[in-house]
This record gives structure tokens, C-alpha cells and sequence, in this order.
């Protein structure tokens, strides 16, 4: 049996992903792809704010080392501006110690070097203290041990800074103290005119001198105690103007051209904090009231040191996470495909024309209820099949048995019509009578292709075949029918009884010699209608019956040519009931030697306002 | 379908990495913080002398407030060190730090100097006299003192004496109270001081109310300390003070120990300027109203000892002339003026300080006398009242000692000298050789236009 194959629809080009390829490609695209563009955006924000805060940090160690360094530059200022106010015994103010013509110079010079000292030991950080009047007298103080002055060189140092008109302090930059002998000290110089205070006049425009106060580099050191920072951190202060280090960690550097930070200097501006120059951080802050900057230089290798511990934790974590992810999605996928798996290969199957194929999905969940509703379906499908089709056919089959031993009706019946008359004109009643029995039979088989008669026509035509029975075994034999007057008008098969009678008369009573009597009883069951035929003839042998009853099963092939048509007989009438309505109906046969055979057919009760089809006329020939 | 979920995925890793991106730019601006404070304040710097406590308090409650109601203006107020507050001026410019405005004592040579602007017409209507020179006006007053006799008006009226009428009323009362065992008189101050009360009345009485013109001469270099006028002023200055009217060894007392001889009645009349009266007000409180007394006498069942009085003296026809003297002038620095911006801030700045509710506060811890051309009422107690209506009836004199064409310096010597005179340690004659020293000492400086050095005998003993 073929079936054919259902015809896909259009779209019979559209390649074919399967539940397990898209499952795939939503975890990737919605589970692992977000976790893994989140983990990495996260990990960056983190790490970004660390190194934002480590930065800030170092900014702020920045910022206070160049505040102490803007105080103690105002302080100084404050000690230079101290010899206005400087209250000496004689005199009231320092300018008229120093144009006082009337004292010799050695006191004048005492006098002066006193005030200086003074002023000298005002602030722990001044390291000398020179004046330069009018006249380029110097003057100058220094810490103990003293040491050495190189005239010359001093003159032209100072010769050098001198500005005739600036009444501001100015700050000269780390340079080397040249000007004694012996000396490596590199100092920074902070120098300021004094004006002669005498009239308002001379106060700003007569200078008396210039002070200038040195002050040892290394003493910027002490603020830097709390903006010290691991190894690879540098932290310098630069003149901007001049470009050259005011402070260098190294004191060889210190005073000279600060090459590695030129470059970048013009970047550094009031509004950020740091830049990042190649591998470097450089993080700096402005000193106010100067040119001066603070810069901590620290490699950014450094800084990303100390989370480096962090960074490889979280990408432990996300790599770890991703890895599980994917293994316990792809058991999860495969458990759950292997149901849709399973479903697709039977429906494949039961496209293919299996219809016994099943799926076999034991889970509680929606490929369960699938599972079920195909094989269901399957099942509904096999048995409508089986039913409609294969009886069909079978009832085909039979009929087709039947025209094949149709002749032509119209010459068969005129033939029997003139026989009769025959019979009639030779006074025969019996033999018109049989004829009339046989036409009428013949008529009812070959009437028309309805498969369900009433049950009063299909006993009427057991009744004219009984008639030419009677006549032909010399009424030996009696036919008996008791059924319930509404009974008859069920629907049953067409020559669904006949065979059972004719087996009967054949096998049961002809044997057996004497009267014989056939008896037809229909009741209504439970769920069945039925039809019992008994006959006293003479049964059938254990062997036999076992035989005949699994040949209704269908389990024995008949073989003998003898029994052929008494189990085609049979057979056919069983297998017709069970197409026809079912496995559940059919005929059931017991026989007992010598006593008789009984026939019990199961019917389906059809009453006559179901299923009206066409009726068969039987009047009409 | 397909590219429904494509472009889903699309939008939320970009979504995703957007978000981590833009919050590390919004970390790195949000740590930078300000450095600079709003450049739009304009920044006036202000000088003043603060040797005297009260008026440091008034000037910086004023300056205070002023920046509350202006706070686009921000004040740097300092407060002159101690010595000379002309050589502390001196000392800003040497440092290049000259004020915007400023308290100004001897302006003439800053003026001169072409340190100071000129005031602005709108500024200098605020007061009723702003000082000129040269046709320019280069200061205006804030508010005035003056000189006139603090007396005990308990003792006088027990012993039924009344204000003196004529100096030779003055002097029977001080006769009388010497006999009543009260002293009459005391001196007391710093050394810079102690004389310029009496100096200033005998120096009304006897010089100026025969030439007017003096001491401008004298600033001319025309007049002469030998003058017969000058010599009679000398004189009855020396008289008086080495009186046995004065208490003894006074000249040497500060201020505090002559106000406590006052209440306690040991002494009568203290010749001195106006702002004694808080001094008085903080060592006797009961002594401000008549009728608090009686109450607090009927309280404590004590005697009061003392009331504040308060009379000008009158010269020997019943004239009285009331010193107008200048307590405290500001000026602009020429700089200040040229800047649009500073300019204006200085003339509310001004404003400010001479506005009603700002000065009235002023006129009240000074005790003076309002410079305003606005007429300003201030309350306070009854003597202070009185002499503000008798000082407001009284002729005035601007020309006292001290003033801004006194020759720089001079004042400062001659206080010397004459401290020496009332100390009795000098006579008219020395007194006059001296002065007249002093005199071509410092018109010498002057002229020579070098050593305007400010005499500070602050420290010298």
C-alpha cells in the first residue's frame, strides 16, 4: 500500500536549520556574548576607576607638595620684606644705615651683616643671604662652616639676575653655587629690591640694593616625604619658562635643561591632571604665584601593576563562567532536542508509509503532548485507513467477485421467466415456484452496489433461498426466524447471512440424514446487534472447528481446494464485518458433533435514520 | 526572524560597551576640580592704621558687610603694623603693594608724589568739606574730633561751679577746686599725645586768633617759632601745665590711669578729644544718664563719684573756637582709578562706608563727629549729644597742629619738645631754640626732597 507523500507548500527551497543550530547561536548571541561584552566593559570601567584614583591620588601628593613649596616661597618673601621693618639701635630704618656717610664702613658693614642674619636665621631653609647695594658692595651671611667666596664669579652671577625697575620678588632657578669655592651645592635664589623708604618718591623708584636669599635645593626634599611613591615614580619641579629642573631627585640634574620633559610641558595645562606621554603617566599640579610645576612621572606599567592581580581574577572568573555555560547549555540543548529528534524521525517514518511507527517520549512537558498526538494521530490514521480503504477495497474485491459471476441479468431473467412459464404451462407449481425463488435471489444478489440492506431484506432473501432448499431436499429441511419486529429494520451488511445458511444447509444438515432445522434469532445486546444461526445438522469435529475458528483469526491459511469455498465463505463474511466496523465485531462459530453448529454474529446496531444510502430496490429487474 | 535577532545582539553589546565608556570619561572629569575662583571679583585692597582697637573692629564689621552685600567685590583688609603708618605706606610701595583705597595721614607728600587720584566728584559729594590742595581734591574726611574738657559735672555741682564762661572763669574754678582738695586737671596719653590738647588751645587762642594764616606760613617756610604770638602761647602753655592745677607727675600717665583718677573723683576736668568717653563709659557704666544714677545710687546705696560732662573752653573774651580735626581720611591710589572696573568698586566701596546705617555704627564706637554731608543722627549718650549741639553752634578751625600742611615731621618733633616743656624740664627759651631746630631741620629735608623720614618717637625715650 502506498500512501502517497504529503506535498510540501511552497518553501520547499528554505534550507533547513535545525532547533539545536538556533539554540546555539541564541546562546551565543543573547547568553554569551552580553556576559562576555558586559564582563569586559565592567573590567574595563573598573579598572579605569582604580587608575583614575591611584591617579588622582598622586595628583593630590602633587598638589601639596607644591603648596609647602608656594608657602615657603611666601614666606621668604615675608623674610626678604622684614628688613623694612628691621629695628636697628641706632637707627630707625635700614636706609639710613646705609647712607649714613658719618660711621666708617667696617661698622656700616658690621651693622648690615647683623640685620642679614638676622634674616638668616629667620627660616631654616635659607642656606646664604647677600646684599648688593648701589654700589656693588656685597654683603653676605652664610651658615656655618663658612666657606670661600669667589668674587668673581659672584659679581657676575649676580650681575646677571639684576633688574633695575622690578620691585617683585623674583626667583632664579636651581643653579649651581659657583660663587664659593669648593661648593656643590645646587641652590635656587629667591631676590628682591630694596627701595629707599625715605620719601615716597625714592620708595619706588631708588633702590638701596638687592637682596637675594639661596636656598638649597635638597630642602624641596622635605615636602616631598608624603608624595613619595613606589619604585618607577619620579617626582621633579620644573621652571617652565626656562625649562630646566628646579628640583631633581638626582642633585647632578638639578639646574640643567629637563630635555625629557620639555616636550610635554606645553600639554600640561590648569584644567586636567595628568597626561600620558608613551609608557609614562605624568601627573602634575601648577604652583601658584610661579612658573614653577610639580610633575610625578610613574610607568604606566606600574600603575597597572597593582590591579593586574584583579584583572587576571575577573577574567578567571568570566572565562570560567563562559566555559560552564556553554557545557551545561549544551547538555541542556541536547536533552532537550533529542525528544524533536526522536518526533522528526517518525514523522519521517510515517511520511514514509510506516504507520505502525511510533515516538517514544516518555517526559511530562509540551514533546510529550506532541509525542502523544502523533502517535495518535497515527494510530486514528492507520485504523480509518485499514477501515475505510482496505474495505473498500475488500467490498471491491467482493464485488467485483460478484460481476465476475454476473452474466447478463436481463437474458439470465427472460431466460428464468420463460423456464417458468414452461413450468406453469406443464402445470410444474413446484419447479415455477423455485425458479421464482432463484430470480428473486438472483436479483437481490445482483441488485445494485449497496453495501447495507435492512435485516428484514437480507432474511427475505435467506427465505427464498430456503424455498428452493425446502423443494430441493424434499422439505426436510425448515428455517425458523425469530426476530423482534423493530430489530428488522437495523442495517446490516449485505449477504452477511447467506454464506453462514448456505455452510450450514451444506455442511450441517445435508450430511444428516433426516429433518434438519435452521433457526435465525437477532436480539440487541449491549453494544452489539446480534444475529444467531444455529442448525441441528451434524457439526463439526474438535480439529475442524479449532481450524475453522483460527482461520476467522486469520492465523491458518487455507490450503484444501475442498474447503475452499465454505472458508472463502466465512472468511470473507468475518473479514468484512471487522473492515467494516471494526476489530471488535464479527462472527464467532462453535459446533458440536452431532448436535449442531452455532453462528453468532456481532453487529454494530445501525438503526434506519443512520447512514441512509441508497437502498437497494428489490422490486426492480 | 534572522536578522531581527542580529540586530538585537548589535544594539545591546554596543549598548554594553557604550555604557563602560562613557563612565570612564565621566570618571576622569569629575575628579578635576577648580583651582581658580571666579575671575569676575574685583579685588580691591584697603589700608588702614589699627591702632586703635575700636576702630579696627568698626572697619572690619564695615568691610565685612560690604563684601556680603557685594560679593562680586572681594576686600583685602589689612591693618598698618606698628610705627609710623606714613612709613608703613612708604614700605607698600617699596614692595610694590600700594592699596587701592586707604586710611591717609600727611597726604600732601603722596600727593605730591602722584600716588593718589583725585577723588571722584559723586564720592566727594558724600562729605560736606573734602580737603583740596592745589585746586585738587585728594582726600575726603571720614569723620572728625575735636578738642574740649571733659568734666565731673557731681563735683562741679557740689560745689555749685558752672561751665566757665571765660578762661579766667576757668581758672577761679580750678583755683576753687584745688582749694576743695580736688585736683583740677590731669594730662595722660602716649608721649606722641599727651600734649596735643593744650598745645591746640593755646595755640587757637594765642596764634591763630590773631593770624589766621600761620601755619601756612609757617608751611611756607615764612613764619618763625620767636614770633611774639608763638612765645605768649608758649609761655601760658608752660604756665598751666606746670601748674600745681595739673596733677603731678600726669604727663607720664597713660590714658587708662587719668580716666580711672576722673571716676574716682580724684580728678575734675581732663582736657582731651571725644572718643575718651568709652574709655570712660568701659571703666564707670552708671555714669552715662543723670537718671540712671540716681536709680543705681538707690540700688547700691553707693555714692556716685562721677558724671560725664562736657564743655568746649572758651578764650579770655567767651569765645570758643572747635577744632575741626580730621579723625581718619581715605584716599584713592592714581592706579586704583585708572581700572573701569576698580574704579567703580572703590566709589561703592565709599558709598558704602558713608551710608547711614554703616556710618551711623562708625560715628557711634568713635564718639565723633559725622564728616557727611548728609545729615546723620546717631544715638548715644547725653553728653555726647550735648557737645554735638555745641559743636555744631561753635565756630570751627581747621588749623591745628598736626593738619595736613603741618610740615611733615614737625609735629612729631615738637610733641617731643613740648612734652618736654610740660614735664618742666625745659624752658620757653630752650623750648623755642629747639623748635626752631626742628623746624629748619625738616624744611631742609623737605626741600631737598630726600629723608621725608617719619620722626617715630614711639620707641625713642
Amino acid at each position: 500500500m502506498i500512501i502517497p507523500k504529503i506535498i510540501r507548500k511552497s518553501g520547499r527551497k528554505r534550507r533547513y536549520t535545525s532547533i539545536f543550530t538556533k539554540s546555539i547561536i541564541v546562546l551565543i548571541g543573547i547568553g554569551l556574548l552580553p556576559l562576555v561584552l558586559m564582563g569586559i566593559s565592567i573590567y574595563n570601567a573598573y579598572s579605569a576607576s582604580i587608575r583614575e584614583t591611584l591617579l588622582s591620588n598622586m595628583n593630590q601628593a602633587a598638589v601639596y607638595v607644591g603648596k609647602n613649596t608656594a608657602d615657603l616661597l611666601d614666606e621668604l618673601e615675608e623674610d626678604m620684606e622684614y628688613i623694612y621693618e628691621y629695628q636697628i639701635t641706632e637707627y630707625d630704618y635700614f636706609y639710613e644705615l646705609l647712607e649714613d656717610d658719618s660711621i666708617s664702613d667696617n661698622k656700616k658693614e658690621a651693622v648690615v651683616l647683623k640685620v642679614l642674619n638676622d634674616i638668616l636665621y629667620k627660616n631654616q631653609y635659607i642656606s646664604h643671604v647677600l646684599f648688593v647695594d648701589r654700589n656693588r658692595k656685597t654683603y653676605l651671611v652664610m651658615r656655618p662652616p663658612e666657606i670661600m667666596v669667589n668674587e668673581r664669579n659672584l659679581e657676575l652671577w649676580y650681575g646677571k639676575y639684576y633688574e633695575k625697575d622690578n620691585r617683585r620678588m623674583r626667583i632664579i632657578p636651581t643653579h649651581e653655587t659657583d660663587y664659593y669655592y669648593y661648593s656643590k651645592e645646587k641652590d635656587f635664589t629667591v631676590a628682591k629690591n630694596i627701595m629707599d623708604t625715605s620719601t615716597v618718591e625714592s620708595s619706588e623708584t631708588q633702590a638701596l640694593g638687592t637682596l637675594y636669599l639661596d636656598i638649597k635645593m635638597e630642602y624641596l626634599k622635605n615636602f616631598m616625604k608624603e608624595a613619595e611613591f613606589k619604585d618607577g615614580g619620579e617626582t621633579v619641579i620644573i621652571d617652565r619658562k626656562n625649562k630646566v629642573f628646579i628640583y631633581h631627585p638626582q642633585k647632578e640634574k638639578a639646574g640643567k635643561f629637563a630635555e625629557e620633559y620639555c616636550d610635554y610641558l606645553n600639554e600640561m595645562t590648569a584644567d586636567r591632571q595628568y597626561i600620558k606621554a608613551g609608557n609614562n603617566y605624568m601627573i602634575y599640579s601648577m604652583i601658584d604665584g610661579t612658573d614653577w610645576i610639580v610633575l610625578v612621572k610613574i610607568p604606566a606599567f606600574n600603575l597597572e601593576n597593582d590591579f593586574k592581580a584583579i584583572r587576571n581574577t575577573t577574567l578567571l572568573i568570566i572565562g570560567i563562567s563562559a566555559i560552564l555555560l556553554i557545557i551545561i547549555y549544551l547538555f541542556y540543548v541536547k536533552a532537550m532536542n533529542r525528544p524533536i529528534q526522536t518526533l522528526k524521525e517518525t514523522m519521517e517514518e510515517i511520511q514514509g508509509g510506516n504507520l505502525e511507527a511510533r515516538a517514544d517520549i516518555p517526559s511530562n512537558d509540551e514533546m510529550g503532548i506532541l509525542a502523544n498526538g502523533l502517535n495518535q494521530m497515527a494510530e486514528k490514521l492507520q485504523n480509518h485507513i485499514r477501515q475505510v480503504y482496505i474495505a473498500k477495497i475488500c467490498q471491491r474485491d467482493a464485488k467485483i467477485e460478484a460481476l465476475n459471476t454476473q452474466i447478463q441479468p436481463h437474458y439470465l431473467y427472460n431466460t428464468l421467466d420463460v423456464i417458468r412459464m414452461t413450468a406453469v404451462t406443464n402445470d410444474d407449481t413446484l419447479t415455477a415456484e423455485m425458479i421464482d425463488s432463484l430470480s428473486s435471489q438472483l436479483k437481490y444478489l445482483m441488485a445494485g452496489a449497496s453495501d447495507m440492506v435492512s435485516l428484514r431484506t437480507e432474511i427475505d432473501s435467506i427465505r427464498n433461498y430456503f424455498k428452493l432448499i425446502r423443494i430441493r431436499y424434499d422439505n426436510r429441511f425448515d428455517l425458523e426466524v425469530d426476530v423482534q419486529e423493530f430489530l428488522l429494520e437495523c442495517r446490516v451488511p449485505q449477504l452477511i447471512i447467506q454464506p453462514v445458511v448456505e455452510n450450514a444447509v451444506k455442511y450441517g444438515l445435508r450430511p444428516k440424514e433426516g429433518e434438519g432445522m435452521i433457526a435465525i434469532y437477532a436480539k440487541e445486546g449491549e453494544e452489539y446487534l446480534e444475529i444467531t444461526v444455529m442448525d441441528n445438522g451434524v457439526g463439526m469435529s474438535k480439529e475442524r472447528l479449532e481450524f475453522v475458528q483460527k482461520l476467522l483469526e486469520g492465523e491458518e491459511k487455507s490450503d484444501s481446494t475442498t474447503q475452499k469455498s465454505a472458508n472463502i465463505g466465512l472468511r470473507n463474511v468475518n473479514d468484512r464485518i471487522s473492515l467494516l466496523f471494526g476489530e471488535e465485531y464479527g462472527l464467532q462459530i462453535n459446533s458440536y458433533e452431532n448436535i449442531g453448529t452455532i453462528v453468532k454474529y456481532y453487529l454494530p446496531m445501525i438503526e434506519k435514520y443512520e447512514n441512509m444510502q441508497k437502498r437497494g430496490d428489490k422490486e426492480h429487474v | 526572524m534572522r536578522k531581527k535577532i542580529y540586530f538585537v545582539i548589535l544594539c545591546l553589546s554596543l549598548c554594553l560597551s557604550g555604557c563602560a565608556e562613557g563612565k570612564i570619561q565621566k570618571d576622569e572629569q569629575s575628579i578635576t576640580y577648580q583651582k581658580k575662583k571666579e575671575k569676575e571679583t574685583v579685588e580691591l585692597s584697603v589700608l588702614y592704621s589699627n591702632t586703635d582697637v575700636s576702630f579696627v573692629t568698626a572697619v572690619e564689621e564695615m568691610c565685612e558687610n560690604f563684601m556680603k552685600e557685594n560679593p562680586d567685590i572681594h576686600l583685602l583688609v589689612e591693618g598698618a603694623g606698628k610705627g609710623s603708618y606714613t612709613e608703613t605706606l612708604k614700605t607698600k610701595i617699596a614692595l610694590d603693594e600700594f592699596p587701592d583705597v586707604m586710611e591717609i595721614q600727611d597726604p600732601i607728600m603722596f600727593a605730591q608724589a602722584g600716588k593718589l587720584g583725585e577723588i571722584p566728584r559723586d564720592v566727594a559729594q558724600l562729605v560736606e568739606t573734602p580737603w583740596v590742595w592745589e585746586k585738587k581734591n585728594y582726600t575726603i574726611p571720614f569723620y572728625y574730633t575735636t578738642y574740649g574738657m571733659i568734666y565731673n559735672q557731681l563735683v562741679f555741682e557740689k560745689y555749685h561751679l558752672s561751665v566757665p564762661k571765660t578762661y579766667e572763669d576757668f581758672l577761679e574754678i580750678c583755683k576753687i577746686l584745688k582749694y576743695k582738695g580736688v585736683m583740677p586737671l590731669a594730662l595722660g596719653g602716649s608721649k606722641e599725645n599727651v600734649t596735643d590738647a593744650w598745645q591746640n588751645y593755646f595755640f587757637q587762642k594765642d596764634v591763630i586768633s590773631q593770624d589766621a594764616l600761620w601755619l601756612e606760613r609757617l608751611f611756607r617756610q615764612e613764619a618763625s617759632f620767636e614770633e611774639d604770638a608763638v612765645l605768649q602761647m608758649l609761655e601760658e602753655f608752660r604756665e598751666l601745665m606746670t601748674s600745681d592745677y595739673v596733677l603731678e607727675n600726669s604727663v607720664n600717665m597713660s590714658e587708662n590711669q587719668v580716666v580711672s583718677k576722673l571716676v574716682s573723683g580724684e580728678v575734675a576736668m581732663y582736657y582731651t578729644e571725644p572718643d575718651i568717653i568709652s574709655r570712660i563709659l568701659d571703666a564707670y557704666p552708671q555714669t552715662a544718664e543723670p537718671y540712671e544714677q540716681e536709680e543705681i545710687e538707690q540700688n547700691n546705696s553707693r555714692e556716685a563719684l562721677f558724671r560725664i560732662g562736657w564743655f568746649f573752653l572758651p578764650d579770655e573774651e567767651g569765645n570758643y573756637t572747635a577744632v575741626e580735626k580730621t579723625g581718619m581720611q581715605w584716599a584713592i591710589s592714581k592706579k586704583c582709578l585708572m581700572d573701569t572696573k576698580k574704579s567703580e568698586a572703590v566709589k561703592d566701596f565709599l558709598r558704602f562706608c558713608y551710608r547711614r546705617d554703616n556710618y551711623r555704627k562708625v560715628l557711634q564706637t568713635m564718639y565723633a563727629i559725622p564728616s557727611s554731608s548728609e545729615a546723620v543722627l546717631y544715638p548715644s549718650v547725653s553728653v555726647q549729644r550735648g557737645l554735638l549741639v555745641d559743636y555744631r553752634y561753635a565756630d570751627k578751625s581747621r588749623v591745628y597742629f598736626g593738619n595736613a600742611i603741618t610740615p611733615v615731621n614737625l609735629k612729631a618733633r615738637m610733641n617731643n619738645i613740648l612734652y618736654s616743656v610740660a614735664a618742666n624740664t625745659i624752658n620757653v627759651d630752650k623750648a623755642v631754640e629747639q623748635l626752631e631746630e626742628c623746624y629748619t631741620k625738616v624744611t631742609e629735608d623737605n626741600s631737598t626732597g630726600k629723608g621725608e623720614k617719619a620722626y617715630d618717637n614711639s620707641e625713642n625715650n
